[in-house]
């Protein structure tokens, strides 16, 4: 940032009779750019670059990185991650079909490129659409808080909490020794939350041995992580408002966090059906793109937590709106994150300045794995590893980190490939 | 960016608030009346906090004061940035500001368009209206009032009762096609969720005075996913004029900003005419933070 100080001044107080307005007449742009450029800035976005990246390893196979890097003609940079899961192809696309409303607009005015994109798509957005938007709207406030010297948090007003963002990490552990292991590693970390699922495929109805092996499961957990560890438990959106509502209404007893996506996130008042007949908090929304689609969730008080993922709900700009708006009903937020770092970390941002946040995901274990090596490699830091229970908060301006296009080429795109796909024992369709 | 001093400076209209941070960093905001008590409150809540903890300051500081903090701690965060407190927030998404003021000859020759007036009045072409009875109606009347003026076509009928009975105001609703307004005396936000649930609300008018910049920020949030427009009420100082125009650049789901009709005395005030309307809009100020220079002599010799 300090070879950009001494500019700074010069474009971003446009009052300061930098010759903007002259400039406005010659200035071509994208559409709709000459109108902001009284109010807007210098800057221009000179380069959008995407690139999909596959880690080679099998659990991120299905989900390869969709990062976008948006150069500037002040020489700063932004990186932004649309990751949409058994879709990486059509993100990638998504973005470059975006690049008209980009390439020559003033990357300042993120709230107006963000109506922009989601209101001229006509058909506003759906997880592609979203995904896409999140890559470039995370990209544009890497860009702002460069620009402004700040990181991105502190532009949010943040930190609510000064020492970071507590977080949680997935328990993987199929027997009682093994969650016994991971209540010591957490308790030796400090980190105070996991997360765990429940196990096999569920149909519309199910049998007493299904229902059973499930409630058993989750007791076995709470009863070897002890008491003191918050647990959440993502039902995936694999059993049906029936199933659900049994078997949100028999853990009762093991006082968990919360139970995730208990049915598919379409039909909202399936969903209240569930959380009506039990006290088990209940979260949903990492499949929910834009504040509109929380609206109903908060409204009706369906759930007591939103989870809605920085990479598909449109970006900083739209994970603001959705804790914003649900903050006047208590409804608390605990994003999803399960793709790369980039949206990870830019979540850590925008949870920091969040006075209704609850709790961060990191689809990783207690122990780091392969995937985070990688990403230390790339950062130079323990990306999204917690100290004490919580995700540190970066210094430096922006999202906090510098990355090259060397480093993310060196695993390059292996193409799209499909989520899971399973099937029940007569061959029909199951949700995992 | 730490803060080390609050000072308040109560008036006849409103109370300014200036803090100061340990490297020299000052930021204005300003309130409706505030009390003593509030002003200790916040000054103990404040002192060695960060200046840009403007979320967690919102939730500690308590009553109209937390406006004025609001204002204040992003003054200073712009300042420090070197840019106008609406590229903290996101950045520009309109290049004027539409504005609102009670109906005056005096006002219409300064170049106002939009005007507040009490009651019926007679359409003119080119002025828009905005029907304001200002609580004195019961909610019956004001269903009659409402249902009278759908053929003048106002902006929309502002509060014209007091908004405590949802199951009372929702008839104005249900019985004419005229929009409401409602918000200026809102203390929590949920206040508004329950009229958006209700479809009684056409037009968020939070108190750019009593709530502030990130507060009226959070109910837009809320608004824009039932696409209802917000049009911040202002009766204030020019402070939160200021203010009011940075929430405005913000907001996508921004319509029109009130503002009072401007003078020398109230530019003078904030060093520079930021009330002057040219055909019905009020300019963006483009300097960092508010953008404004408070006189602080000239405050002190306000009434």
């Amino acid at each position: 940032m300090e070879p950009m100080n001494m500019q700074r001044r010069d474009f971003l107080s446009v009052g300061c009779g930098c010759a903007l307005m002259p400039q406005a007449a010659q200035e071509s742009g994208p559409l709709g750019a000459a109108a902001m450029q009284p109010v807007g800035t210098k800057v221009r976005i000179t380069g959008v670059k995407v690139f999909g990246v596959t880690l080679p390893i099998k659990e991120a196979l299905d989900r390869p990185y969709c990062f976008v890097k948006l150069e500037t003609n002040q020489g700063v940079v932004g990186w932004g991650e649309g990751t949409l899961e058994g879709k990486a192809a059509a993100v990638l696309a998504c973005i470059e079909d975006f690049k008209e409303f980009l390439i020559g607009a003033d990357p300042m005015l993120v709230e107006h490129h963000w109506q922009s994109m989601y209101v001229h798509s006509f058909y506003r957005a759906g997880p592609v659409i979203g995904s896409a938007m999140a890559a470039i709207d995370q990209a544009l406030w890497d860009i702002r808080g460069k620009l402004l010297g700040m990181p991105v948090y502190k532009l949010l007003g943040g930190p609510y909490d000064p020492e970071g963002v507590r977080g949680y990490y997935h328990v993987r552990a199929s027997n009682p020794a093994e969650m016994r292991e991971v209540r010591a590693k957490a308790k030796e970390l400090g980190v105070t939350c996991v997360k765990s699922g429940i196990p096999g495929y569920y149909e519309w109805i199910e049998t007493r041995e299904k229902i059973n092996r499930a409630v058993n499961g989750m007791r076995t957990l709470r009863e070897n992580l002890g008491p003191e560890i918050d647990i959440g438990i993502d039902f995936h959106a694999k059993t049906s408002p029936a199933v659900a509502s049994i078997l949100v209404k028999e853990v009762e007893p093991l006082n968990l966090l919360f139970v995730e996506e208990p049915c598919p996130p379409e039909n909202i008042a399936a969903m209240r059906k569930i959380s009506s007949r039990s006290t088990t908090p209940i979260a949903t929304g990492e499949r929910l793109v834009a504040a509109y689609s929380c609206r109903e969730l908060v409204e009706m008080g369906v759930v007591d937590i939103i989870q809605t993922d920085i990479n598909h709900v449109g970006g900083i700009t739209a994970l603001w709106k959705v804790a914003a708006m649900a903050e006047p009903s208590g409804v608390k937020i605990a994003p999803h994150a399960c793709e790369g770092p980039i949206g990870a970390l830019a979540t850590v941002h925008v949870d920091s300045a969040m006075p209704n946040f609850l709790v961060q995901e990191i689809c990783s274990g207690v122990v780091a794995g392969e995937k985070e090596k990688i990403w230390e490699e790339w950062f130079g830091f323990p990306a999204m590893r917690m100290v004490n229970g919580k995700f540190p908060l970066p210094s430096k301006p922006g999202l906090g980190f510098d990355l090259t296009e060397a480093q993310v080429k060196k695993y390059p795109f292996q193409g799209t490939k499909p989520m899971a796909r399973v099937f029940h024992a007569d061959g029909s369709v199951a949700a995992w | 960016m730490i803060i080390e001093k609050l000072e308040a400076f109560p008036k006849s209209s409103f109370t300014a608030v200036k803090l100061t941070t340990r490297d020299g960093a000052v930021g204005w905001g300003e309130c409706l009346h505030t009390t003593p008590t509030a002003i200790a409150a916040a000054t103990k809540t404040l002192v060695g906090q960060e200046a840009t903890r403007y979320e967690w300051a919102r939730t500690q500081v308590h009553g109209p004061i937390g406006a004025a903090v609001n204002m204040a701690m992003l003054d200073i965060c712009g300042k420090v940035a070197k840019a106008p407190v609406y590229q903290l927030l996101g950045g520009p998404t309109r290049n004027k500001v539409r504005a609102l003021t009670g109906w005056s000859e005096k006002a219409l020759t300064a170049g106002h368009r939009a005007f507040i007036v009490p009651g019926a009045y007679t359409p003119r072409d080119g002025l828009d209206f905005v029907v304001d009875p200002d609580r004195k109606l019961s909610a019956g009347q004001a269903s009659s009032l409402a249902a009278s003026l759908e053929k003048s076509l106002p902006l929309w009928l502002d509060e014209p009762c007091p908004p405590a009975n949802l199951g009372a105001i929702k008839k104005i609703a249900t019985e004419s096609v005229t929009p409401l307004g409602w918000g200026r005396g809102v203390t929590n936000l949920s206040e508004v969720q329950n009229m958006l649930r209700e479809q009684v609300i056409d037009v968020v008018r939070l108190d750019i005075s009593r709530h502030g910049i990130s507060t009226i920020r959070k109910a837009a949030a809320l608004a824009e996913t039932y696409y209802i427009a917000v049009a911040p009420y202002h009766s204030g100082g020019p402070i939160a004029t200021a203010a009011a125009l940075h929430l405005a650049a913000s907001l996508p789901n921004f319509f029109i900003q009130q503002v009072p009709l401007g003078d020398p005395a109230r530019a003078e005030l904030v060093g520079g005419d930021i009330e002057r309307v040219k055909d019905g809009f009020l300019t963006l100020p483009t300097k960092p933070g508010l953008g404004i220079e408070v006189n602080e002599g000239a405050l002190r010799r306000m009434a």
